[in-house]
């Protein structure tokens, strides 16, 4: 692609991106959101973020690693434990990275 | 987190003079506390945030972008997933408009969120709504709305008081990402290559999700949305551009809805 048709792509590509995000906030006015739709919300950021995370201790680089080989899994599951036991956003990342750096380390 | 806020905002309201000085200070000083409870509820999060930056600033170098486009990217599409896939994307040489589907794709979840915040912002006019939606991002979502859930008690004050406070602790998380953002990219584009592989940052990323999801896990449905979500996007993680994400998430809410319902 030319330097200009490049600039041409991410700039488009960023209005659209734009544009979903403000489809609701402006629009709200004209379109309604279904009642349906709205009860599923709440459900939102369980199903996305653990959708993001879930594959990023489980697959890598076109494979599957379901053993106790798999350094990110096995910190991955302690870090979910500190989340659910503590509630807290620090304590959960510096529990899993030290145990990833310990792990990588041992093996 | 600004419940004492709230105390003293429900007493200036309760006055007469509704615009005097006395007022009018309550509330200025009262939004400036939003604003940095909502700075102080992103920092943790920025841990995950800027080596995702500083990689999306590595990795559109390497896919042949001038360091202008790399932080225009930023600055534009403004969004991890989206901007990676991107810059994969150009790197193979992909015609424009699946780069632009692809992002779009990705992005549909800020659907869902626009619509989520909807109940708290609708009062507010059409520049803050703008502003808002150009900052939308998943952690600026996540951090807001769990507080906004949490806060959403008092019904004595007026809607449109309360909404501009919601509005300055958005900004505060989202601004504070923003720029974070901004910085992490020029810190890829300039001293990406000196960080070593062999630390592993970018599992900060997962963390933070996991760390932002938990405590919205909080009743059978929601564990039903959640442990859905995720077997099915491991199960679909060879779909091409982070597609499976997207399609994991509708079926977990789904799976969330259904419980719901059978519970009631």
């Amino acid at each position: 692609m030319t330097h200009i048709g490049l600039w041409f792509t991410i700039v488009i590509a960023g209005m659209a991106a734009l544009a979903i995000r403000l489809s609701f906030i402006v629009l709200a006015n004209w379109i309604a959101l279904p009642k349906r739709l709205q009860s599923g919300l709440r459900f939102v950021p369980a199903a996305v973020l653990l959708a993001l995370a879930a594959p990023a201790l489980l697959y890598s680089e076109g494979a599957y690693d379901i053993s106790l080989g798999n350094e990110r899994l096995l910190a991955g599951i302690l870090a979910v434990l500190v989340a659910w036991r503590t509630g807290n956003v620090w304590m959960t990342i510096g529990v899993g990275m030290v145990s990833l750096w310990i792990l990588q380390a041992i093996t | 987190m600004s419940r004492s806020e709230g105390n003293s905002y429900r007493g200036a309201q309760g006055e007469k003079s509704v615009g005097s000085d006395q007022h009018r200070f309550t509330r200025d000083r009262s939004l400036r506390l939003e604003f940095l409870s909502g700075v102080k509820a992103m920092l943790p999060a920025l841990i995950g945030v800027v080596p995702l930056a500083v990689l999306c600033g590595m990795a559109a170098m390497n896919a042949g972008l001038s360091a202008a486009m790399t932080i225009g990217t930023s600055v534009l599409i403004f969004s991890g997933a989206a901007q990676l896939a991107a810059v994969e994307l150009i790197g193979k040489e992909a015609p424009a408009l699946l780069i632009i589907v692809t992002v779009v794709v990705i992005n549909l979840r800020f659907l869902m969120y626009s619509a989520a915040l909807v109940p708290h912002f609708e009062r507010l006019s059409m520049w803050w709504k703008w502003l808002t939606g150009y900052l939308l991002s998943d952690h600026a979502y996540s951090i807001s709305i769990v507080s906004f859930d949490q806060n959403n008690r008092s019904s004595e004050e007026g809607q449109l008081l309360r909404q501009s406070r919601k509005l300055w602790y958005f900004l505060g998380a989202a601004l504070t990402l923003w720029g974070v953002w901004l910085i992490g990219t020029v810190v890829g584009v300039v001293a990406g290559p000196l960080i070593p592989a062999s630390w592993s940052l970018d599992f900060a990323l997962p963390l933070t999700f996991i760390a932002l999801a938990m405590p919205t896990i909080r009743d059978r449905a929601s564990f039903g949305a959640a442990i859905s979500a995720a077997s099915i996007a491991v199960l679909i993680a060879y779909l091409p551009f982070g597609s499976g994400t997207l399609i994991a998430a509708a079926v977990g809410i789904g799976i969330g809805v259904i419980i719901e319902k059978r519970l009631r």
